[in-house]
């Protein structure tokens, strides 16, 4: 029974971890630049297909993790560009790049395609019951990419990020390119998001064209979470993701009938969210 | 000021957490033997037709009290796989029914032990879940695309072009639209294939569709049948017949289907299930199965609307039923 526990409370982390970095990419479109980026749907499908082909043609899976994150970047200049250029609206632009990913990620991967037996970086199909090490594996990806959002947000550039959000025309005064900026923030936020969508087909074993399906949400609710632990950068960000796969968790122990699944899941996010009530979310909403 | 609200929250997650695990591992496990978890890709009237059916049939042949926990990803892959992995940790479920391929993926990379029952799964060698040793077993739902063109021949006997629309994002579909094409072409039939991505886009290809064929045929499409009412009005609106290629579809307004029946390959899943959990039989040697399906069943109002009567070799073979709710009232 106390296995039971444990199996379900690893898992619950590690899926926590994967969509830790669509978390952390939210937070830097939706908070820092102040754009509200629907391209992280495609992004997270992209990497995915990107990382399921490229391991399906032979290439080392470890080496799959920096090519999908170059294609979540250019995935989110793309979305820039349109925006900055093309002067799109941004709900737009992002909506627009999640359509054509989707024509893209079927040419590439077709609507499913499994990859073959452990070629994943998680050499877990032995570890599975207990995969303490792709947990570790994960953790220091996490914790790299946090430390490195981290000290970017605290350099010039990340100053900068901040001003483009919250005064644009203060950033033009002092002699910045916002669009440049704005397309910056874009790229990053993506390729974080597309490595989660690389981490998730590899430990998933196989790619789906719908496996992104609800990112987007998976993010926003865990960002929210997130700043509820903390409103501003932290380590939150990575609890509010793996709290938002604990909701779901608990969700399915209730054992009711299914069609009652997302109305727990909406009832437990109203609950953890009046616990502590944030100022900043408050007048924000 | 950070540890505070986490401790709390921490304390929550695992305090509820245990509540329901020691409730849920606790209560069922005397009562009933057998608990079989159901893993179900989304809502969808076939699958639905399947889980129910194959509750139904496996309760009656093992005449004995099992349990079931069903739950339903609904669309979402990382819903499925903790689903999936729900069930890979309780003990008390001794075997798992999936339902539709994302929902077999995710199940069978989580178990490699417990019993697999797959069912709604067009192509499952291609998914590399069959292996020497696997624990996977089920039926699929292969439509005989060849009958399926015959019948289409018999029906329209002066069509020349038909139209097929599917959902390019369903692994089941491509696969399917693939046979359909070949059976079409083999006959001398042309056939365009329209994608669709989301029911907002049905509307607009079938209006498109109609204009470049006579037929409009549709795969067991998780999308386009759970569509079904739509697709089959903007049809009937356009004056083409509707050919589907599951059992259910018609009574949603298809003209006619020739194909899987879901709650016939529920049950055929849970013979299955009944010779793994209760004669002891390995899944591997139980293996694949892939039903095949003489049922025809045509949709008489549909029928009558459009002016089409039906050939007179065909007159035995062809189940006619009225539109649901026609004539049930009261």
């Amino acid at each position: 029974m106390h296995l039971e526990i444990f199996h379900i409370i690893l898992h619950v982390i590690l899926q926590g971890l994967i969509y830790s970095f669509v978390v952390m990419g939210v937070y830097l479109s939706s908070r820092i630049i102040r754009f509200d980026d629907l391209t992280t749907e495609g992004s997270f499908g992209f990497g995915g297909a990107i990382t399921a082909l490229l391991i399906v043609s032979g290439l080392s899976s470890w080496l799959t993790l920096p090519f999908a994150m170059i294609g979540g970047a250019l995935a989110g200049i793309v979305t820039g560009l349109l925006h900055t250029k093309m002067k799109m609206n941004n709900l737009i632009s992002g909506l627009v790049v999640t359509t054509a990913l989707f024509s893209v990620c079927l040419k590439l991967a077709k609507s499913n395609l499994p990859l073959p037996d452990s070629s994943s970086i998680f050499v877990s199909i032995t570890s599975y019951e207990i995969p303490l090490l792709s947990i570790a594996i994960l953790g220091t990806l996490v914790g790299i990419a946090y430390l490195g959002l981290r000290v970017l947000l605290l350099s010039e550039i990340g100053l900068i990020l901040k001003t483009v959000g919250s005064n644009p025309q203060m950033a033009i005064s002092i002699g910045k390119n916002v669009d440049g900026y704005k397309i910056l923030g874009l790229a990053i936020a993506n390729s974080l998001t597309a490595l989660a969508g690389c981490l998730f087909v590899q430990w998933n074993g196989f790619f789906s064209i719908t496996g992104n399906v609800g990112t987007l949400v998976i993010g926003l609710a865990g960002l929210i979470l997130a700043e509820m632990i903390k409103p501003t950068f932290g380590l939150g960000l990575i609890l509010g993701a793996i709290l938002y796969q604990a909701i779901f968790a608990i969700t399915i122990e209730f054992e009711l009938e299914p069609m009652w699944n997302n109305l727990i899941k909406a009832a437990l996010i109203v609950i953890l969210i009046q616990i502590k009530p944030n100022k900043q979310l408050l007048i924000q909403r | 000021m950070l540890s505070k609200p986490l401790l709390i929250l921490t304390c929550l997650i695992v305090i509820l957490g245990g509540l329901f695990f020691y409730k849920t591992s606790g209560s069922d496990t005397e009562t009933a033997p057998l608990t079989i978890g159901i893993i179900q890709t989304a809502t969808h009237p076939a699958l639905d037709q399947a889980r129910e059916s194959f509750i139904a049939e496996i309760t009656r042949l093992s005449n004995q009290k099992l349990s079931f926990v069903i739950q339903n990803a609904e669309g979402s892959l990382s819903q499925a796989q903790s689903i999936a992995e729900s069930f890979h940790a309780h003990k008390k479920i001794n075997a798992i029914f999936a339902i539709g391929t994302p929902a077999v993926q995710a199940a069978a990379r989580a178990e490699k032990q417990k019993p697999i029952f797959i069912a709604a799964v067009s192509d499952p060698e291609s998914l590399g879940i069959i292996y020497p040793g696997t624990n996977v077993c089920g039926t699929t739902d292969q439509v005989d695309t060849d009958a399926q063109a015959d019948l289409i021949l018999k029906i329209v006997p002066t069509v020349q072009t038909v139209v097929i629309i599917y959902n390019p994002g369903e692994n089941n579909s491509q696969v399917m639209v693939k046979k359909m094409q070949h059976s079409l072409q083999k006959r001398g039939l042309k056939n365009i294939a329209f994608g669709v991505h989301s029911e907002s886009e049905i509307a607009q290809t079938i209006t498109t569709a109609s204009r470049k064929g006579e037929v409009i045929l549709v795969p067991a499409d998780n999308l386009l049948v759970g569509a079904m009412p739509l697709v089959s009005k903007e049809a009937l609106k356009k004056g083409r017949p509707l050919f589907a290629s599951d059992i259910p579809s018609v009574e949603k307004g298809a003209l006619i289907a020739q194909g899987a029946d879901y709650s016939d390959l529920g049950k055929h899943t849970a013979e299955m299930a009944y010779q793994v959990l209760l004669l002891g039989n390995k899944p591997q040697d139980v293996g694949i199965i892939h039903p095949t399906n003489s049922k025809i069943l045509m949709n008489k109002e549909v029928m009558e609307a459009l002016q089409i009567s039906i050939p007179q070799e065909l007159l035995s073979s062809i189940t006619l039923i009225e539109r649901k709710g026609a004539n049930d009232a009261p």
